[in-house]
């Protein structure tokens, strides 16, 4: 079987994200353009950041949010887009911040939903300022934000959404250590060379990781139903990977953090017919419960994979794709990466089936929608 | 026959009309009696965290400090089991904080967890549970004993999880009055209940019918989804866990908009029975009402709407069924979650005894204590 054959546009952007990194960090951590958005002083000034997005956008905001207030020192909510733009109300935005506290992130490579424009109003209506995340300095969220953060992510294929994922969790790690650094609280040198250092420390080993989901997709590939699994901020990469299963291959995939997991969706019917995967962050504080919640998948059936920077072992049984370790003074790191295995698993499991993606309308190979 | 498929689920949640003021009165009495003025006067931070369903009752607590507590400098957050137990940074002496770990049985080795990281940090810890005697009931400096009346069938969660989410509304008022120093919250919350539970009353078979009928269409469907936002989208992760325990089916839960940008791709389109929840004076009625239409009218889904009133009036332009949930008035909004989540319950109830499921799948080895480790699992306190 020649993997070739089954070349897809998930593929293409996960390969390409070694030559996006230094261009993605270079237009993020731009400190010209960070502070003429934010001048020092308003930055330094800040104490909440509501971050917020759809579909993927969403994920990025989750999965950044508990690295932004690390890095930044502030408080950092991330709702999902109707909890921000239908039931916020304005002491929620201000969580009992003054309103020149608090900036509202709304993130967007389009800029152009209904939605997105909502959020933005919405944080205008509260009184705090707006930022739009985009690659689209042109759009109609554009427009509705105060500011606006352009990521000039280099034009290439980004369907299903990849490439703008990682540029959005660029510029959150850059606005969060911006902000860190404005306060005193971090350096945003060392976040950005954790970026660059640790997704260069992946290149050498993608081509046997993809190898590996290939492989992996050939018995994958008839699943219909898949479970992502992860706590903190991979609960949040484990939903961006449930969203490339259900836009590639286009099965019922959702996520659950390692606890929850045990007591709730450990019960579904045909274990065995659930593709289960497990994000595990080495520097995870709760690494043993999360590799008692893979022995336990294992035990019921579940076919299993973990996407790990850990070197420890898994229970026998699951299938384990080790990333390099993330740096240890900067273990979110692991997010710029952690997704791809499990991306291109869903990728290769739609293609191996006889799937396009995005409901059998997207022709990876030629690039192209079916109308 | 609807008859023909009576089952516990439904038996449970026919016993929420005479279980929920008791439970109210059961709580207060319980609370009471842990002396709240003088042992929670200086809590200035209330976490409130569970697993599984107790998060839940939780997650869909919020609204109710929020409105107790407004103006009183004291805030409540919702956490994670393993976030509160692993992730959630606590003050090396956090004495002003009430850490609180739900759990009916007290037993899960999580909960024990964090209530022992709780005490390590100085919190006040309180379990708030159905079993005093249990490890948390024990561990905990206080355990605020739900008193749950038996009920023949106990399982899966649904009576405990009403009574978790009461303790808590009750907890909620009473700090309010603590905090606050006004009396009569707890009254005027009780009378609003008994309103409530009034009408709830009074819509239970209507809604059961609706419930039994959309589980008779649903009934070959390949999973299920629930579309609901803000608080209700807990409600739709409460259903999900009981699709998930009594008939073992996948049912995922998303967001309105979330919906259009993710789920609506899985295929085959019309393949997931929907339970979709709608008010219809919430700022989102009108995107729920165009999501209803088009997961009808785009995707061919069968889908269940349950609103405050028909699908028509709140701007559904598509054929659905339908289940009429009484809502309570704006200002006391925060009493809905408490019944909200019937008709999903119901629908799974009535769905599992239709495709003669056993519940959490007939034990076996999913029982087996080699492998549900959920009460042995290593504890580890940071």
């Amino acid at each position: 079987m020649d993997k070739q054959n089954y070349y897809n546009t998930i593929g293409l952007q996960v390969e390409s994200l070694f030559e996006l990194a230094p261009v993605q960090v270079e237009k993020c951590f731009d400190e010209k353009k960070l502070s003429a958005l934010l001048p020092l002083p308003e930055a330094a000034a800040l104490k909440r950041l509501i971050v917020a997005g759809c579909g993927d956008s969403y994920s990025a905001a989750g999965a950044m949010a508990p690295v932004i207030r690390r890095l930044a020192g502030v408080s950092c909510a991330s709702p999902d887009p109707m909890e921000l733009c239908s039931f916020y109300t304005d002491e929620d935005i201000l969580d009992g911040c003054r309103a020149e506290e608090v900036l509202v992130v709304a993130i967007s490579a389009s800029g152009g939903s209904v939605r997105i424009v909502e959020m933005l109003e919405r944080a205008r209506a509260a009184g705090v300022r707006s930022m739009l995340i985009t690659n689209n300095p042109e759009s109609k969220g554009a427009k509705a934000a105060q500011l606006v953060y352009c990521v000039e992510t280099p034009e290439l294929c980004n369907t299903p959404g990849l490439r703008s994922y990682f540029a959005s969790l660029t510029a959150l790690a850059a606005l969060g250590s911006y902000i860190g650094g404005c306060k005193g609280v971090t350096e945003p040198a060392a976040a950005r060379q954790a970026i660059l250092d640790y997704v260069a420390a992946c290149q050498p080993c993608y081509e046997a990781i993809d190898d590996a989901m290939f492989e992996l997709a050939g018995s994958w590939k008839d699943l219909e139903k898949f479970e992502i699994v992860g706590d903190e901020s991979e609960f949040f990469s484990a939903q961006f990977v449930e969203e490339k299963f259900i836009e590639c291959a286009s099965v019922h995939a959702s996520h659950a953090d390692s606890e929850d997991w045990c007591h709730i969706n450990f019960f579904l019917r045909e274990p065995e017919k659930i593709g289960t995967i497990f994000h595990v962050n080495a520097s995870a504080p709760d690494l043993d419960r999360i590799a008692e919640s893979v022995r336990v998948s294992v035990a019921i059936g579940r076919p299993t994979l973990v996407v790990t920077d850990a070197d420890c072992a898994f229970a026998e049984g699951a299938a384990v794709c080790r990333l390099p370790k993330a740096p240890e003074n900067a273990p979110w790191a692991l997010l710029m990466m952690d997704h791809a295995p499990g991306s291109l698993l869903a990728a290769y499991c739609a293609a191996r089936a006889g799937k396009l993606f995005f409901s059998n309308r997207y022709d990876f190979r030629t690039r192209t929608w079916k109308m | 026959m609807k008859q023909n498929y009576d089952n516990p689920l439904r038996r449970q949640c026919f016993d929420l009309v005479r279980l929920a003021p008791a439970q109210f009165d059961l709580a207060r009495e319980a609370l009471l009696g842990l002396e709240p003025e003088k042992r929670l006067a200086h809590i200035r931070r209330v976490i409130v965290t569970g697993c599984g369903d107790s998060y839940l009752a939780a997650a869909e607590a919020r609204e109710v400090f929020k409105h107790y507590l407004r103006g009183t400098g004291c805030r409540m957050e919702a956490v994670r089991a393993i976030e509160a137990a692993r992730y959630l940074p606590l003050d090396e002496n956090a004495s002003d904080t009430l850490l609180i770990a739900i759990s009916a049985s007290g037993g899960p080795a999580r909960i024990a967890e964090i209530l022992q990281r709780g005490k390590r940090h100085g919190c006040l810890t309180m379990a708030l549970t159905n079993n005093g005697a249990s490890r948390a009931g024990t561990t905990a400096d206080l355990a605020y004993v739900t008193n749950t009346p038996e009920f023949p069938d106990r399982m899966p969660g649904l009576r405990s999880y009403l009574a978790s989410m009461m303790g808590l509304f009750v907890l909620a008022a009473v700090l309010g009055e603590v905090k606050s120093g006004k009396t009569g919250l707890c009254d005027e919350l009780r009378a609003e209940l008994e309103a409530y539970n009034g009408r709830f009353a009074a819509a239970l078979d209507q809604m059961d019918d609706s419930a039994y009928a959309a589980a008779c269409t649903m009934k070959d469907s390949k999973g299920f989804e629930v579309c609901a936002d803000g608080p209700l989208f807990s409600c739709g992760e409460f259903i999900s866990a009981k699709y998930a325990e009594v008939s073992g089916d996948k049912c995922t839960v998303v967001d309105s908009e979330n919906f259009w940008h993710v789920n609506s791709i899985m295929m085959p389109q019309n393949a997931y029975g929907t339970i979709d929840y709608v008010v219809s004076d919430e700022r989102n009625c009108e995107r729920m009402a165009q999501t209803i239409s088009g997961q009808v009218e785009k995707l061919g889904r069968k889908v269940l709407v349950v609103a405050d009133k028909p699908a028509a009036e709140l701007g559904v332009t598509a054929p659905v069924m339908e289940c009429i949930l009484p809502v309570p008035a704006p200002q006391f909004r925060f009493l809905l979650p408490l019944y909200a989540f019937v008709p999903g319950s119901l629908v799974a109830g009535y769905h599992t005894a239709l495709i003669e499921e056993p519940y959490f799948r007939g034990g076996g080895k999913f029982f087996d204590p080699s492998i549900n480790t959920l009460g042995t699992n290593e504890i580890r306190v940071l």
